[in-house]
């Protein structure tokens, strides 16, 4: 053969396999392949054409094409346990690789997937709660999982048939007894799969697992398949559990059910109120019960509301139960008289037919979660021997849950922990007091350290471990343990101990720091000026420099001394001594202060009062006479003052008229208008704080009032000005008489003219109205109203006519929006208008 | 085309709109327990996980009756559904 022939033959063996191979391991899952790994089967689901067929023998298969012809293609060991044809064509199988191959190499198969094990959403609710850490603990040598409590479930009943709920009715069984209410009879077998639901979770013990798994049962049946009942059945159904508490060991009652209206739940946002509605007697039966020591788990109901919850939860003595999804989100009902959240979204459980499982949600499912939990806390408390409280099972669950934050609500809820509770009735709760908190710094001095301790059996002994310090007393009451310590510099690690009647101990540790501030001993300053320790005042001139030398100690471990220099609270230094240059401006007392402190931050401080006194007084010039006959007059005199030492200067004035002012800089400002003509005296004043120094001028002022006639502006040409300085210039007596008279004229006729004013604009009002009739009887605007646009708009002032004709404008582009809007596919239409027996509205769409 | 018959087009298919929108609707096939004008006129039928909308002056009282706290498949429970009036109809509008 040829060379190259055989050559390219020889590819083509290499790589068609490879090729092949690749392809048809696309039809295949990979986790087939890694679990053939380890198996020698392995559950597949075989998808095949559509058009496919097959036949199914004992251990083998036929796979036909589409003409349901065979092509001697029977596949051994393939031992199929569903066929598909409804929503999709194919069959689920346990194979061996051989068969996996076969399946694979046959054209009718189009896929094989792994056959996924879904988690049984128990398993998630259950951890979520940390239940199954319970599960794991063991008190005095016994299993916390609720064995010896017995759970009254008041439902539909329960499947005692279902492998996971015994398997039986009776004594030896999981559901040791019951009654069928709502029938009337003994039987309480589920016929609706709800109660069996609500039993699964909290007992379950088989392929799922509940809370309490060795907890036991009793079937009240009060509901039947509608789900519906009166409040007579489910009063009786909670006489019953009471009754026979004793008998059958119950300690907790559970019911999922709310009290509904309409189709509504009947919601409450508190307990006095739900206790005194009258539901037929359930609140009041169930808050009973939990008063003869049965604990009650109700659900809070399901509308959604976040103000209140339902009947009977919301009960003052019965434990109200709220649901969240896995990753606790708040669903359901809620507000503040909600007591817990459990896990209430798709909740897998038994169901009423046997071996049959569901999922199922609403906060039915949160309350059995809680069931469970009471009976794991009853069983501890048992065994330790000792008699608990409903309301502390409530306590214990609330107050070790976790916090949920519901935004809805604007509220936190305590989502049950039970692995917390537990612990809580288990160990003594043994805290110290908060005045000394872990990592506290304390002064070596004498400390009390109180702890309280305490136990559902009671505390039996406190102790601490031998610590190198002089404990000098150590005493207690019935709840709390004193231990005086003298301390000594350093650090402390202390643990203290308590334990209960069967010797459950607990223990807190605590790390104490024992140190001493710095101190400052001594200073000096400005070389030895000023006397030092006893002398809290420094002075000191402005623009100096002020230099401060300190002896500072601190004789324990922590001596690593920081130092901040401060005036007036603003640090000015950080280093040891101190050597600071007072500014200009720094005239005054102030507050010098010095804060020293170690590394572990314990600190002194020292305070002097600091006096920084003015180098040199303000100085005035010659201020310029003036004049004036102005109205907004404006003379600044602070250009002719000298401020040598730049201090802050402060002006004060006096003058014989009044609306004259000076502002903080030197501003003066007045009316110099109307007023007689002469020279008027201005003094003015500056100060720097500590000195003031005086100074004046002179303003001449002739008559020049702005409202006079030219026969007054001739009077003031004939007058003489005024003259420079204080005792300047001449004053015209008689001209002044005149000029004033005049003045009185001229006020006279303003006022005068002011009336004349204000009757003219009454006119101009008339004058307005009228031609706003007239423009509504000759229609100047083309549309009416409308042409003078929509900031002019006045629909009152149409015409009968107009009116109409805008109407009928409006109503059309009503009418088009609507008709656009009747053409979407809302499921709402468009308004609707009742006459009687007809009824107008948008016609149906078909 | 002349504006006439533009305008009178028009003024036809506004007119046919009008009476096509305000036409009166006859009710005579919907159950008088149903009939409707407003969506606050229909409530749940039932006070159990009710699966259909009824009018409220076709409720003889108003009864309480306990229910089990599950949300059932194919009910109004949990926000599921709610009852409005469509088409002059109580109906139930079931949430997606």
């Amino acid at each position: 053969m040829n060379k190259k022939l055989l050559i390219i033959l020889a590819v083509l063996i290499i790589l068609i396999p490879q090729v092949t191979s690749n392809d048809l391991s696309d039809k295949i899952d990979s986790e087939i392949i890694e679990e053939f790994k380890t198996e020698d089967t392995v559950s597949v689901i075989v998808v095949l054409d559509e058009n496919a067929g097959i036949d199914i023998n004992e251990q083998s298969v036929e796979i036909k094409d589409a003409d349901w012809k065979t092509f001697d293609n029977e596949i051994e060991a393939v031992d199929v346990t569903y066929e598909y044809s409804a929503v999709m064509n194919g069959f689920a199988a346990e194979v061996n690789e051989q068969a996996l191959e076969e399946l694979e190499q046959d054209e009718n198969v189009e896929k094989i997937l792994y056959d996924h094990i879904y988690e049984l959403a128990l398993d998630t609710s259950v951890p979520l709660v940390s239940a199954d850490d319970v599960h794991a603990l063991q008190l005095n040598g016994v299993d916390l999982t609720g064995a010896g409590q017995t759970i009254c479930v008041i439902d539909t009943g329960i499947n005692y048939n279902h492998a996971d709920l015994g398997g039986c009715l009776g004594d030896g069984c999981k559901v040791v007894g019951g009654q069928d209410i709502y029938n009337n009879d003994m039987d309480p077998v589920d016929d609706h799969g709800h109660g069996s639901h609500v039993a699964g979770i909290a007992t379950a013990n088989g392929t799922i697992t509940g809370i309490a798994p060795d907890a036991n049962l009793i079937a009240m049946k009060v509901f039947g398949a509608d789900r519906s009942t009166g409040a007579s059945q489910v009063l009786a159904g909670i006489d019953w559990c009471v009754n026979n508490a004793t008998e059958f060991n119950i300690s907790v009652i559970t019911m999922s059910l709310s009290l509904v209206s309409g189709g509504s739940e009947i919601i409450f946002t508190s307990s006095s109120a739900c206790d005194a509605y009258s539901d037929g007697g359930v609140v009041n039966a169930s808050n009973s019960a939990a008063a003869q020591g049965l604990f009650v788990s109700a659900a809070a109901g399901n509308d959604g509301d976040t103000t209140g919850i339902g009947s009977p939860a919301c009960g003052s003595n019965i434990t109200s139960v709220g649901g969240v999804d896995d990753s606790d989100t708040v669903y359901y009902n809620r507000g503040s008289i909600l007591d817990l959240l459990a896990p209430g979204v798709t909740i897998n459980s038994t169901y009423y037919t046997n071996s049959d499982y569901a999922q199922m949600s609403g906060t039915s499912m949160a309350t059995p979660h809680v069931a469970g939990a009471a009976a794991i806390l009853n069983q501890i408390a048992t065994i330790e021997g000792v008699t608990i409280t409903t309301q502390q099972i409530e306590d214990a669950l609330k107050e070790q849950g976790d916090l949920i934050a519901d935004a809805s609500s604007g509220l936190s809820y305590p989502r049950i922990n039970i692995l917390a509770a537990a612990n809580y009735f288990i160990y003594p709760n043994l805290t110290y007091s908060e005045n000394i908190a872990d990592g506290s710094v304390l002064e070596p001095n004498t400390t009390t350290l109180t702890f309280t301790a305490t136990d559902i059996s009671g505390i039996n002994t406190f102790w601490y471990n031998s610590i190198a310090v002089n404990v000098y007393d150590a005493y207690n009451t019935s709840t709390n343990w004193f231990v005086d310590v003298n301390w000594t510099a350093g650090e402390h690690n202390l643990t203290f101990y308590a334990n209960d009647s069967i010797n459950n101990i607990a223990n807190t540790t605590l790390t104490l720091f024992v140190d001493s501030a710095p101190t400052i001993d001594d200073w000096v300053w400005n070389n030895g000026t000023g006397v030092s320790t006893t002398l809290a005042n420094i002075t000191i001139i402005e623009n100096d420099t002020l230099t401060i030398l300190v002896n500072v100690s601190d004789s324990d471990v922590y001596n690593n001394i920081s130092y901040s220099w401060l005036i007036d609270d603003v640090e000015i230094n950080t280093t040891e001594d101190l050597i600071y240059t007072m500014g200009l401006q720094s005239v005054g007392i102030h507050t010098l202060s010095l804060n020293v402190s170690d590394e572990l931050n314990q600190s002194s401080t020292q305070n002097w009062n600091l006096t920084v006194s003015d180098v040199s007084a303000p100085v005035w010039s010659v201020i310029p006479n003036t004049t004036s006959d102005e109205t907004d007059w404006s003379y600044d005199v602070s250009t002719y003052i000298n401020n040598y030492d730049e201090d802050t200067l402060s002006y004060t004035m006096s003058i014989s008229l009044s609306d004259f002012t000076i502002s903080s800089v030197g501003l003066i400002e007045g009316d110099f208008s109307c007023l007689t003509s002469g020279n008027y005296t201005i003094n003015v004043t500056a100060s720097d704080g500590t000195t003031s120094v005086p100074s004046d001028f002179v303003v001449a002022v002739a008559d020049s009032c702005t409202s006079g006639d030219d026969e007054d502006d001739d009077d003031d040409d004939e007058g003489s000005g005024g003259g420079g300085g204080s005792s300047g210039g001449t004053f015209d007596e008689d001209e002044e008489e005149t000029t004033t008279e005049e003045t009185v004229e001229e006020n006279t006729t303003t006022e005068e003219e002011v009336e004349a004013e204000t009757s003219s604009e009454e006119t101009t009002d008339e004058t307005v109205s009228t031609e706003e009739t007239t423009d509504e009887n000759t229609s100047d605007y083309p549309l009416g109203a409308f042409g003078a646009g929509l900031g002019e708009f006045d629909f009152s002032a149409l015409s009968g006519n107009q009116k109409t004709a805008s109407s009928i404008v409006v109503i059309g582009i009503v009418c088009a929006v609507c008709f656009g809007l009747l053409n979407n596919n809302h499921k709402k239409k468009g308004f609707k208008i009742n006459f009687g027996n007809f009824t107008l509205s948008p016609a149906k769409k078909k | 085309m002349d504006s006439k018959v533009i305008a009178a087009v028009a003024g036809a298919i506004g007119l046919v709109f009008v009476i096509i929108a305000f036409r009166p609707v006859d009710v005579s096939n919907i159950p008088e327990h149903l009939i409707c004008s407003s969506d606050a006129d229909c409530v749940p039928e039932g006070d159990c996980h009710p699966t259909s909308c009824i009018n409220r002056d076709f409720i003889v009282r108003y009864s309480e009756a306990f229910c089990t706290a599950e949300c059932a498949p194919g009910t109004m429970d949990c926000g599921q559904g709610s009852c409005i009036c469509h088409d002059n109809e109580c109906v139930v509008m079931w949430v997606e």
